[in-house]
């Protein structure tokens, strides 16, 4: 590190998102606002991903978050990372959602149909570490072949069970189990570096 | 290289069915002793990675303004209380063991037997009864007689109303609690108390409603059965209120199935009494479930639904 006294790290300046979940269970709602903040734009698009409803998926968003705020005190490190722990809980409740709306093809149908306006956050030290996660995992996941990605996609964004991903595609189980394993560790040979900073 | 392989499988599998356990309802998973937890551990972190590779959404300025709203507003009762965290263990549903009955909005009390955990008020137990408000005083008495009157015919004797009204829920809330405090025959006011009851926890919590429509009539019935189940977020606790079914004839029982991806499973039998509605409620409802099904079955228990299917409801309505 350097020695220079004037120069600022950004690292020492940023909390880590542990540091936030830890005041958000203080009660901080800085540190809320801040993880909204980091995290959002992730959380929506898997939120949107699942269910195909900009309406549902920030609803979904809201109740996250209001769980994290109300939850935070119970979150585990040593479980997972921040990172991960949101987005499970977003997956959870966007699929619970989905499932209860019955809308599994209204949701495909809605996909090919909506081009949401993107645009990228603003330029800060997470949004860095996102951006570089992003285009990671964009060019790994379309390295795949598309057979291991669509047993991937399907378990995680449609919240199926290998036995209906074998069911649904008419691919037998033992298949469907070979190639998301196949997928599985094809990624986290990949992206290894990616996986250690959360650990 | 063979045995590191297996271990490896094993992780990703773990990984893999921790994910699926974290999803509401779902069952707990048992322990694989044999996973290496801090290979698991990096799995799992891996499946949080998948969504960077969707495109990122615009933040959402009015969201995060919602969000921070409500967590400085005083602390909100809860009536279901706090969410199953993810990742801890959900306790597994069993349908049995949820479901109770509630009376039919008939003569007696609702809910006063010992240990009776039905609905009163906002998740408040019948050892701990909702205080109604007392009634806001009024500028000129020269109407309220009338729309007293009219609240309480209304009331009595129809509990469409119920279903009909969920738009005006807090006019009606605030009719009811007017009302209620106002009555003072005892018979009116259990009939309030379960109605408003009801209705608040239909309305101010229910997400979704499945209207349950006649498949078959049963009997000689004039008017056609019909229902609705009212679905709390979550897809967790739910009411049940039919009306029009005909008492089942002798030998047979009606019986309720929530439809899951997995198939029926059986929400129990019915009692249905001549010109009374039908209602039931629990707190939670099989994982999966996405429908509703009422049918005629031979006195007994059932695993299957056998008999004649009499009302159905797959179509949910958003509130």
């Amino acid at each position: 590190m350097s020695q220079d006294s004037e120069r600022i790290d950004p690292a020492a300046e940023e909390p880590t998102d542990k540091d936030l979940v830890r005041r958000v269970a203080e009660r901080d709602e800085s540190a809320l606002a801040e993880l909204y903040d980091r995290f959002s734009g992730l959380l929506l698009a898997l939120a949107r991903r699942v269910l195909g409803d900009s309406s549902d998926a920030e609803e979904v968003l809201q109740e996250v978050f209001l769980q994290v705020w109300n939850q935070a005190g119970r979150y585990d490190g040593k479980r997972s990372s921040v990172s991960t722990w949101l987005v499970l809980i977003t997956r959870s409740r966007s699929i619970d959602r989905l499932r209860s709306r019955q809308v599994k093809d209204r949701t495909l149908s809605a996909l090919q149909q909506e081009k949401p306006d993107r645009h990228t956050s603003p330029e800060g030290l997470g949004s860095v570490l996102h951006q570089q996660r992003r285009q990671r995992l964009r060019r790994e996941m379309e390295e795949l072949p598309a057979e291991q990605r669509q047993v991937l996609e399907l378990a995680f964004f449609r919240g199926m069970t290998q036995s209906e991903i074998a069911t649904s595609t008419g691919i037998p189980l033992g298949t469907v189990k070979t190639r998301t394993l196949l997928a599985m560790k094809k990624l986290r040979k990949a992206l290894r570096a990616q996986v250690q900073e959360l650990l | 290289m063979g045995e590191e392989q297996n271990h490896e499988d094993l992780a990703v599998q773990q990984a893999i069915d921790q994910l699926m356990a974290s999803e509401p309802g779902a069952q707990p998973m048992p322990v694989d002793l044999e996973a290496d937890p801090a290979l698991v551990r990096e799995y799992t972190e891996l499946l949080g990675l998948l969504p960077y590779a969707l495109p990122e959404e615009r933040r959402q300025a009015r969201v995060r303004e919602q969000i921070l709203a409500q967590i400085s507003e005083p602390a909100i009762q809860r009536p279901f209380g706090d969410i199953t965290l993810v990742g801890s263990q959900p306790e597994p549903v069993s349908v049995d063991k949820t479901l109770r009955r509630i009376p039919a909005a008939s003569g007696g009390p609702a809910g006063k037997e010992p240990g009776d955990q039905t609905l009163i008020g906002h998740g408040q137990t019948a050892a701990h009864p909702v205080a109604f408000p007392a009634a806001a005083p009024h500028p000129s008495g020269s109407w309220w007689p009338q729309a007293l009157a009219a609240t309480l015919a209304i009331c009595v004797f129809g509990l469409g109303f119920l279903s009909s009204m969920v738009i005006n829920q807090r006019a009606d809330i605030g009719a009811l609690n007017i009302a209620l405090a106002r009555s003072t025959d005892p018979r009116v006011m259990d009939e309030y108390t379960t109605l408003r009851n009801n209705l608040d926890m239909v309305t101010g919590v229910a997400e979704q409603a499945y209207p349950m429509r006649q498949a078959v009539p049963v009997g000689d019935a004039s008017e056609a059965a019909q229902g609705i189940v009212y679905v709390c977020g979550q897809h967790q606790r739910w009411y049940l209120n039919l009306r029009g079914l005909e008492p089942p004839p002798s030998g047979q029982q009606y019986h309720l199935w929530f439809m899951t991806e997995d198939g029926a499973v059986s929400g129990g039998s019915l009692d249905v009494e001549q010109d009374k509605p039908a209602e039931r409620d629990a707190l939670s409802m099989p994982k999966g479930t996405h429908g509703f099904m009422v049918t005629l079955e031979k006195d007994g228990p059932h695993d299957q639904p056998e008999g004649l299917q009499v009302l159905l409801g797959e179509q949910p309505v958003p509130l």
